[in-house]
């Protein structure tokens, strides 16, 4: 427990210190002003997937891929993407921005406890319509070598387009 | 944004966040990656004592353990803010009044709106920011990859319309 409290300080201050938690950041970026949220998910997503590749061959960490259920994912991927735009704040950094006293947040945080508290109820109608379920899958190939290929491109994919929206933000402002 | 210090600049906090998330999957530490949004119902459902329900037992585990490290973000993020001197209580941030003007009314209805639909979303999919794109997308899981696409998609075209300046405003 003190452990998991620990290293959430620390998810909690590297957020903090780049300012990606804010409204100005994630509201600014569906406002197409700021794509700095963009960046640092991407470039986390490049450099990450190559860490964690490296951390699963030396047999140090192992995969938890989340189930590809095609109607839940999309369309609570659809769902999801408007409440973030509206809020300005993602369920994470909430928490980073009500520990820096954004008040918006704290309301933003009560609406999703209500959300959590309807679906804990609406669960047993809404489980049978989520599917169909296409099991855990990700790009991994069968081989090591073949992973790694796809890992190394797409790592180097993500974070090239980090810094390619890095050029494009220069341009709007 | 009358800030103190400057941030911490988008390429170090995404190879950072990459860094803590490879070291919380370590077999040695907690042997899974960051999530966070299972801790909204899970915390919701030890208010109302609902522990007994099927979606309840469903996330049990993932949801006490979000809900430990949540405590630590907040607690993460008001350190690093009294530091940096960024806390400061406020309802509207700078680029809502920018758009939306000054009701604080306007701001509370729409962030527990904006709140409601997150989390729902969220609860749909299994997952949001931090366990679909930040994990998933490092684990190239091919739901969260699509989650992320849909989610970019949906929230820049809500933003197009929903902070769509009025022309004589």
């Amino acid at each position: 427990m003190l452990k998991t409290i620990i290293l959430g300080m620390f998810f909690g201050a590297i957020l903090q210190n780049s300012r990606v938690n804010t409204f100005n950041k994630i509201g600014g970026f569906a406002m197409m002003k700021d794509f700095t949220a963009a960046k640092v998910l991407l470039t986390a997503v490049g450099a990450g997937s190559i860490l964690l590749f490296i951390e699963i061959q030396l047999g140090a960490a192992s995969l938890s891929i989340k189930p590809f259920d095609v109607t839940g994912v999309i369309a609570g991927g659809l769902i999801f993407g408007v409440g973030m735009a509206v809020l300005g704040y993602c369920p994470g950094t909430l928490l980073v921005s009500i520990g820096e006293g954004a008040v918006d947040a704290v309301i933003g945080t009560a609406g999703g406890l209500l959300a959590g508290l309807v679906y804990i109820v609406l669960y047993p109608q809404i489980e049978h319509i989520l599917g169909p379920n296409l099991g855990k899958v990700n790009l991994y190939t069968h081989s090591a070598a073949g992973t790694a290929l796809v890992v190394l491109l797409l790592g180097a994919l993500f974070i090239g387009a980090a810094f390619y929206l890095d050029k494009k933000e220069k341009n709007i402002v | 944004m009358e800030e103190k210090y400057k941030p911490l600049p988008w390429l170090w906090a995404g190879i950072l966040l990459s860094i803590l998330n490879v070291i919380i999957a370590n077999v040695h530490l907690s042997d899974r990656l960051i999530g966070v949004s299972a801790a909204y119902p899970y915390f919701s459902g030890l208010l109302a004592g609902l522990t007994d329900t099927a979606y309840m037992q469903k996330i049990a585990k993932s949801g006490l353990w979000e809900l430990y490290l949540l405590s630590g973000v907040i607690a993460g993020a008001f350190l690093s803010a009294v530091i940096r001197k960024d806390f400061r209580v406020r309802l509207i941030p700078e680029r809502w009044r920018e758009v939306k003007g000054e009701s604080r009314t306007k701001r509370i209805f729409w962030a527990f709106i904006g709140g409601f639909l997150l989390l729902t979303g969220a609860r749909l999919a299994g997952g949001c920011t931090s366990g679909h794109v930040l994990s998933g997308g490092m684990q190239l899981a091919i739901s969260s990859l699509v989650f992320g696409a849909c989610m970019f998609i949906s929230l820049l075209i809500t933003g197009k319309f929903f902070y769509r300046r009025r022309k004589n405003a």
